[in-house]
């Protein structure tokens, strides 16, 4: 099984890092940069950096994505957990691979198959003779960067044993507490529901999960440019390409830094509206939680930070809605029969309520 | 010429052999088998039991007492009609303190009874199930083929018919020059910032540049100018916009006159193309 070659200590070591190149003069596409004094007062550049960085690490492989880079980036910041979603061969994985590599941070992929046990993951208890008492050795679990590939192959049982390590950051196992490495981030991928052999995650995994994301097919162009890279020779060892550019003390102030971003008090009405109005929506059976709420302002903040601006606008909440919500709302069963995705409720949601100006 | 029909000659026989003849005659008759010899066509039965020996013993005459009707009495029927037991269609209550919802409804059932049921349904009732039959494939089909046909029937529908939850400010009724001025006084110069612009927002809905929607973000309208000539004035007023509002900025009545003088040179430009439209 993969997982438990994954707990060799080689998976756990960092790689090394290199220096990020020079920051991007024009973080933000649709601001304008001339119009003095407006400028963030707090120094984004060095976020700013990093992010290019990454960016560039993973334009390395990855051709087109750029949304779906750029969410990736945001949950990070945000320090929340992702979960892409899409059919076989769209660069689920890889995605999630090349971005743990350009951080210099434990990494650790546990592959989940339906006969994988909540101790595969967690770790387990292990009797020593020698010492005569049990020694917990830890699972792949307890690294920075945890790829879990195909999270919805296995059962309810184990993915119940993901529920405490995700949302608290620590594993309880015979009454101690064993935290896990900071950062912690787990990127899961996931086929389709309606694929053979899945399973429907459980509610109060997916409300774990920061953003919910679908990779979908790339453009003719990009297939052709993905074609004429594998033609050249670049897809034999594509992974050894990108290098690392982030390490954890780096994610840690970047972090602190998106935390410090100016949020206007109708703007937290705004969140707390949207959230809200999914709760009473007529076409959902299940609304989203105050969690919900909370991923909307981090993942925010975070997104105002990559724009280059230290403030939150309507426009970064309606961005990340559809990504924030949708995993995390039930459709009615009617509004399921008549083809309704819970993107189209909550583009419907976000027509319903006034953009605070 | 002989023409006399040939007579046959019965030699008294008893009822016993009568029967056994029948006996016999009765398989060669009903389905083939072996060919059995037929006997002599059977004279008349009263023939027969003429020339026995039973003699005839006429039917008494029936003298019993005829059969009297007995009918129940009216009050028993009516008692046993009475019992809840013998009461095969339930009658229809009609009580005095029924809402008019209620008797709508009554009515309404008797109606569609009606309609439904005897002759009506084949002189009008049946065209009404023809025309439910083919309204129904009519959806179906529209659903299936997802086409929307409200905007045969007048004006198609706003683009924005949902409620909104809260529309706090209409910016077609504020009073913008004497709220920005009452700003400006109370040196409250980022809500001058947001008045003007949504001052430019009016403006630029009013010449038709953009359609005003509650739900619309600044880059929205943003996207509708792209590609005019005020699509950079109106990129730096959000911007001043985004960063006082949003953002909180500190302006200081220093840096407000510059602002001021962005926004009014915006809704000049404007109002003169407005006028160079008229």
């Amino acid at each position: 099984m993969e997982n438990t070659a994954d707990m060799s200590p080689e998976n756990f070591a960092p790689a090394p890092l290199s220096p990020p190149p020079p920051a991007d003069p024009t973080p933000e596409t649709t601001a304008d940069t001339t119009a003095a004094p407006f400028a963030p007062r707090t120094d984004l550049s060095h976020l700013s950096r990093h992010a290019d960085a990454i960016r560039a690490e993973l334009s390395k492989v990855i051709v087109g994505q750029r949304d779906l880079a750029e969410l990736l980036l945001t949950a990070l910041l945000a320090d929340g957990h992702v979960l892409l979603e899409g059919v076989p061969g769209v660069a689920k994985t890889l995605t999630a691979k090349l971005l743990a590599r350009t951080l210099s941070v434990p990494f650790s992929r546990l592959q989940f198959t339906p006969d994988l046990m909540p101790s595969d993951v967690l770790g387990t208890a292990i009797f020593r003779p020698q010492k005569g008492e049990f020694e917990f050795r830890p699972g792949p679990i307890f690294a920075s960067v945890v790829l879990i590939d195909e999270i919805n192959r296995a059962p309810a049982k184990t993915q119940s044993a993901l529920f405490e390590v995700m949302e608290e950051r620590q594993v309880t196992q015979d009454g101690t507490r064993y935290p896990v490495p900071t950062p912690f981030v787990v990127l899961a991928t996931q086929n389709p529901i309606e694929q053979e052999g899945t399973y429907r995650l459980p509610e109060a995994q997916l409300d774990r999960f920061l953003f919910k994301l679908h990779v979908g097919y790339p453009t003719v162009e990009e297939e052709i440019a993905i074609l004429e890279g594998h033609h050249a020779g670049f897809g034999g060892a594509p992974l050894e390409a990108v290098q690392a550019v982030v390490s954890a003390e780096d994610l840690r102030q970047l972090r602190e830094q998106v935390q410090c971003q100016h949020v206007e008090p109708k703007l937290l009405e705004y969140i707390a509206r949207l959230v809200g109005q999914t709760r009473a929506h007529q076409g959902l059976y299940l609304g989203a939680s105050p969690r919900a709420s909370l991923a909307l302002l981090n993942g925010a903040k975070a997104l105002a930070a990559l724009r280059g601006r230290d403030f939150v606008t309507p426009e970064d909440i309606q961005y990340l809605a559809p990504v924030v919500l949708r995993h995390r709302i039930q459709l009615t069963p009617e509004r399921e029969m008549e083809g309704s995705t819970p993107d189209d409720v909550v583009k419907q949601i976000l027509q319903q309520i006034e953009v605070p100006r | 010429m002989n023409c006399s029909r040939p007579t046959f000659a019965f030699a008294p026989v008893s009822a016993t052999a009568v029967i056994g003849l029948l006996l016999l005659a009765a398989p060669a008759g009903a389905g083939p088998g072996p060919q059995l010899p037929q006997p002599p066509l059977l004279p008349p039965a009263d023939t027969t039991v003429a020339h026995s020996d039973t003699r005839l013993v006429p039917l008494p005459t029936d003298t019993a007492t005829p059969a009297r009707l007995r009918p129940p009495a009216a009050g028993r029927l009516a008692a046993l009609a009475r019992r809840p037991e013998f009461r095969y269609v339930e009658p229809e209550i009609h009580s005095s303190s029924d809402s008019a919802w209620t008797r709508f409804w009554r009515e309404l059932l008797r109606w569609l009874t009606a309609l439904f049921s005897g002759p009506t349904y084949e002189s009008r009732g049946r065209y009404v199930v023809y025309a439910l039959f083919a309204a129904a494939f009519g959806y179906v089909g529209l659903r299936l083929l997802r086409l929307d046909i409200t905007g045969l029937f007048g004006r198609r529908a706003r683009a924005v018919p949902l409620p909104y939850e809260t529309l706090s400010e209409d910016i077609h009724r504020i009073d913008f020059d004497q709220e920005l001025i009452r700003a400006e006084q109370a040196g409250n110069y980022r809500l001058a910032v947001r008045l003007g612009y949504l001052l430019a927002l009016r403006h630029l809905t009013e010449r038709h540049l953009i359609r005003w929607q509650p739900d619309k973000t600044n880059h929205d309208y943003l996207r509708e100018l792209a590609g005019t000539r005020w699509a950079a004035g109106f990129r730096s007023l959000t911007r001043q916009f985004e960063y006082v509002w949003y953002g909180e900025l500190p302006l200081s009545a220093a840096q407000y006159p510059a602002l001021r003088e962005d926004r009014q040179e915006f809704i000049r430009r404007l109002s003169g193309k407005l006028s160079a439209v008229s």
